[in-house]
């Protein structure tokens, strides 16, 4: 079979990410799978006080239906204390420098 | 006044990953209560949440549908650009540069939001002498989270 496609570009959920990374395995196919942030794009800056009770009761809310999805894989993943400082450290590495380099790149 | 706390991403972490001992609620989780109980008020900026959803990326994959719902129901805060001068100063006072953008960013909040406290458990990088001095100047104390409880009253 000729592989005529070189590159596409498409929006999934993570989900569906894990699945076509599993289908592309299967059929001995190169998938390179960057997860763009979400963080800019999502932020509703100015619609309601961050400090306001309906965000602070937003905040704990996640909090209750996330938490023990987050715990039982940090459970699996054995992580301690220790591994979270490790974690943020890593990702505030790669922020910093991302937006160092976007500072950068305006000038 | 409800005391307005400055997030740091190890306690968001913290708070997701360790919301309960076997029998109890953890330190994060029963700092997340007071804020529910409007005894303070959690803060989370941009940047924090960049770094949040990057260890989302990396070490939890799968959960992006989940952080997705936290920037939607809690209010991230979009800082504007610090000054060269802001980022200048707390690059003297940062052990690592890489935390220039936090130290400038809990700054910010303190003028824009009237933050009296950076929460994190990182103690060598945010509770040096140097980086306390540095906040102070802003009326911001770094706190770790068994510091907040003890000054919520809720231990010894």
């Amino acid at each position: 079979m000729t592989q005529a496609l070189k590159s596409i570009t498409i929006q999934l959920p993570e989900e569906d990410f894990l699945v076509l990374e599993r289908k592309a395995q299967e059929l001995g196919v190169d998938v390179e799978i960057i997860v763009q942030s979400r963080v800019h794009q999502t932020i509703r800056s100015g619609e309601v006080d961050p400090l306001s009770r309906e965000a602070q009761l937003g905040f704990v809310k996640f909090l209750r239906e996330a938490g023990p999805i987050f715990q039982q894989a940090a459970r699996e993943m054995n992580l301690s204390e220790e591994d979270v400082l490790r974690m943020s450290r890593a990702a505030r590495r790669e922020v910093a420098e991302e937006r160092h380099q976007a500072r950068a790149d305006k000038l | 006044m409800i005391r307005v706390i400055f997030s740091d991403t190890n306690f968001l972490i913290s708070l997701f990953c360790f919301p309960s001992s076997t029998t109890q609620p953890s330190l994060a989780y029963e700092i997340a209560e007071a804020a529910e109980r409007r005894e303070i008020s959690l803060l989370v900026v941009d940047v924090v949440a960049a770094e949040f959803e990057k260890v989302i990326q990396r070490d939890f994959l799968g959960f992006a549908p989940l952080f997705e719902k936290f920037l939607s129901l809690h209010n991230v805060v979009k800082l504007p650009e610090p000054t060269f001068e802001l980022l200048t100063r707390a690059q003297k006072v940062c052990a690592d540069p890489n935390d220039v953008e936090i130290c400038a960013a809990a700054v910010q909040s303190a003028e824009l939001y009237k933050v009296e406290y950076l929460l994190s458990n990182d103690f060598q990088n945010f509770h040096t002498p140097d980086m306390k001095a540095f906040l102070l100047e802003y009326d911001i104390i770094p706190i770790s989270l068994y510091g907040l409880l003890k000054l919520l009253g809720k231990r010894p």
